[in-house]
């Protein structure tokens, strides 16, 4: 085993590792070694293709596949320089104070959360789309939302460049999407933090992290390594860990400190979601523009966020419940589809946690509360009246019985729509808002870490991701991650 | 069914048969590839399946195997020689049967079928979709020509945005 000396090492490089790679540039420049160890590959932007599966399986755990224990739930996290940020869709919101408020997190104050997202709007060059680059599957649900009631809210983005190819989700080839691999890991480098792509931590122990180097796939996208494949072993005297929620929990249990820490790898919170089409009788531009402009927050009063949103073939095939001509029905009219994203915001749970297969692989348990079944039918209903004020002719909503709801069926959407249509592993239900797991509170008994990401009684250990959430935040949550990195680095800075 | 392949080879080699009916009623218009569709086809969902763990893998031929065999008991034969509109039936009530082990199941293999049609790049111009990097202008298009119909402008924004410092909340 190789044997290399730093001073500290972050594992993960998303947007909590990406962000606090870049605030430990102070101690690169007074000559400390600091080292980010990524496990996935560092991709160029001629990489990002727009093949859809060949994306997938380049990008995302298990080619996007990776399935919760109970086989219900899809869980959608991408591994590479720059994490989930290369393939996030970039919409920027900052933490909701009441969220905040209930997390009652002793130390942890709304208005510094909302400080510190400040300075990444302002660095990730967040900002509204101009009319003109709206494209018609987020003018129609502008108009539905007004239409059925709704009101619909712009999505501020972080975008530079953007040439409208609607292929956020599977890295974005004009290198417009401004995820930590476009900003903070490339000024981090500059200044001399090393990255280590495809370096994937086995387990952390008091003053090392136990490193595997894997080689490039032969063919495959991405860059080699730039170390070189094999086992190390870095010594540093400060860890970070930020491979988010079910890395870093998967990580942590690996290396044994679930003992003194009961609750660690629990809790976790997903935003299960579900994707609803609305077929109109003319073209609508869903595979050209920005494919996320406009959003409803319906989380405090019924608890779901709607998002406008564009998938792509496959995906749009498996989220669609059913088979057969019905669904093919759907396929064909692919030009014509309004979509919408629909979030349930869900509570953590003890049972709902990570855990580790005997392989070390990560393993998640994720149930369905009948709460959140009714949540994700309020959503269903609010979309299919979004679809017809908008004009659809025809609406596939799953939680309705029939599924495919037609234009006559408008009034009644609400005798339609039901949380008892809703049948887990029937139900393509999918989740890209991985939270919680290493949650932050007072002690060992009820949370893993402090309020600046200290790992109880660890005091080497921090944790710096989405894991720290101690529920879920009720919105998208990339800038609330990155807040908290901040803290953070800036509680290994105060250390050294 | 035009161009069976007979491939053998690969984790559903064994099930090919049962899996290419079963695909046929997932996504109708399957039946309509031909030859270098079907390899198409196959390449996908066999190298999707190269990528699972074995204990996945194991799970959908047992579970394609278990299929096959209730609808010989349900239909009087297998899926591969079932009358179309009978083992359409016959799935939909799998697709919705109250066992979970069952629907998870059917899922799987839905899946697995509709990822071998709609993977192929022929799927997408196929259906219409026409993503491409180039974006608005692959279109000859510039941001926002595209005609629109619905017209309404944008919602009230409640956001942070780059040089602008005011509104922080996201609370209604
Ligand atoms: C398709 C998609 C769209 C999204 N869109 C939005 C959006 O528009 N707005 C928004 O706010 N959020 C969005 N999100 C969510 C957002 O991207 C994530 O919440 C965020 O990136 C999580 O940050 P993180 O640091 O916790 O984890 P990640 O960004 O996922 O980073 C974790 C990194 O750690 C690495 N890692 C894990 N374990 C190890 C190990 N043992 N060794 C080495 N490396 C390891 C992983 O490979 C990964 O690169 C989206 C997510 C997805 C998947
Ligand atoms: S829509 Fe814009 S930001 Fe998204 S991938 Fe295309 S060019 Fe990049």
């Amino acid at each position: 085993m190789h044997e290399v000396v730093a001073d500290v090492v972050v594992v993960g490089s998303g947007a909590g590792g990406g962000t606090v790679a870049q605030r430990l540039v102070p101690l690169a420049e007074r000559g400390r070694k600091v080292i980010v160890v990524e496990q996935g590959p560092r991709f160029r932007d001629r990489d990002f293709d727009g093949n859809e599966l060949r994306m997938a399986r380049a990008l995302y755990a298990d080619a996007g596949g990776f399935l919760n224990e109970e086989g219900t739930l899809t869980l959608a996290f991408a591994r590479a320089y720059g994490g989930s940020t290369v393939v996030y869709t970039g919409t920027s919101l900052p933490p909701p104070e009441r969220v905040v408020r209930q997390w009652a997190v002793p130390g942890l104050a709304h208005d510094d959360l909302v400080r510190r997202a400040r300075r990444y709007v302002g660095e990730n060059n967040v900002h509204l789309l101009p009319d003109e680059e709206i494209n018609e599957n987020n003018r129609l649900f502008v108009g539905g939302c007004g239409a059925a009631g709704y009101s619909a809210h712009q999505f501020p983005v972080n975008v530079k460049g953007c040439r409208g190819s609607s292929l956020c989700n599977l890295g974005c080839p004009n290198g417009a999407k401004q995820g930590t691999h476009k900003v903070q890991l490339p000024s981090a480098e500059a200044a001399g933090v090393e990255v280590v792509t495809r370096a994937e931590a086995i387990r952390v122990e008091p003053g090392a992290v136990v490193v595997r180097v894997h080689p490039s796939e032969v063919g495959g996208p991405g860059t080699p390594p730039e170390w070189e494949p094999g086992s190390y072993r870095i010594r540093a005297p400060k860890i970070v860990v930020a491979g988010g929620a079910i890395g870093s929990s998967a990580l942590l249990l690996r290396s044994g400190l679930g003992s003194g820490l009961p609750v660690l790898g629990r809790g976790l919170t997903v935003h299960p979601a579900l994707i609803l089409v609305g077929e109109h009788d003319h073209d609508v531009s869903n595979d050209v523009g920005h494919p996320k402009s406009f959003y409803v927050d319906r989380a405090a009063d019924e608890g779901f966020l709607l998002e406008t949103c564009t998938y792509f073939p496959f995906v749009t095939a498996k989220s669609l419940t059913g088979f057969g001509p019905a669904h093919e029905r759907f396929m064909r009219a692919f030009p014509r589809l309004q979509m919408i994203l629909v979030l349930a915001c869900d509570r953590a749970l003890h049972r709902n946690r990570v855990t580790v297969a005997r392989d070390g692989r990560p393993a998640v348990h994720y149930a369905f509360t009948p709460e959140l079944v009714r949540r994700l039918a309020a959503a269903n209903r609010a979309s299919a009246r979004i679809f017809f004020g908008a004009g659809a002719l025809r609406v596939h909503a799953p939680l309705a019985d029939p599924q495919v709801l037609d234009a006559k069926d408008a009034q009644r959407v609400d005798e339609l729509v039901a949380p008892s249509n809703f049948q887990p592993g029937r139900c393509s239900v999918s989740a890209a808002h991985l939270q919680g797991g290493c949650r932050m509170g007072l002690d060992a008994a009820e949370s893993v870490t402090d309020s600046w990401g200290r790992v109880h009684g660890h005091p080497w250990l921090r944790v710096a991701d989405a894991s720290l959430f101690p529920d879920a935040i009720q919105i998208n949550p990339y800038l609330t991650i990155m807040a908290l990195a901040d803290r953070v680095a800036e509680g290994v800075l105060a250390d050294m | 069914m035009a161009g069976s392949s007979g491939d053998t080879r690969g984790t559903l080699g064994p099930v090919w048969e049962t899996f290419r009916a079963i695909a046929c009623v997932v996504v109708p218009a399957s039946e309509e590839l031909d030859a270098d569709g079907w390899a198409g086809f196959e390449r996908i969902v066999q190298s999707a399946l190269a990528a699972r763990p074995e204990g996945i893998r194991r799970r959908i031929v047992l579970f394609v195997r278990a299929l096959d065999a209730m609808a010989r008991l349900r239909l009087g034969s297998g899926l591969a020689s079932a009358e179309p509109l009978a083992a359409r039936r016959f799935l939909e009530g799998i697709e919705r049967s109250r066992v979970s082990l069952v629907r998870r199941g059917f899922w799987g293999v839905r899946t697995l079928a509709l990822m071998g049609y709609y993977g192929r790049p022929e799927a997408a111009s196929e259906i219409g979709y026409a993503a491409h990097p180039d974006g608005w202008s692959a279109r000859g298009l510039s941001a926002g020509a595209w005609p629109t119909r619905s017209g309404q402008g944008t919602a009230e924004p409640n956001v942070m945005v780059a040089g602008d410092e005011g509104e922080t909340s996201t609370d209604a």
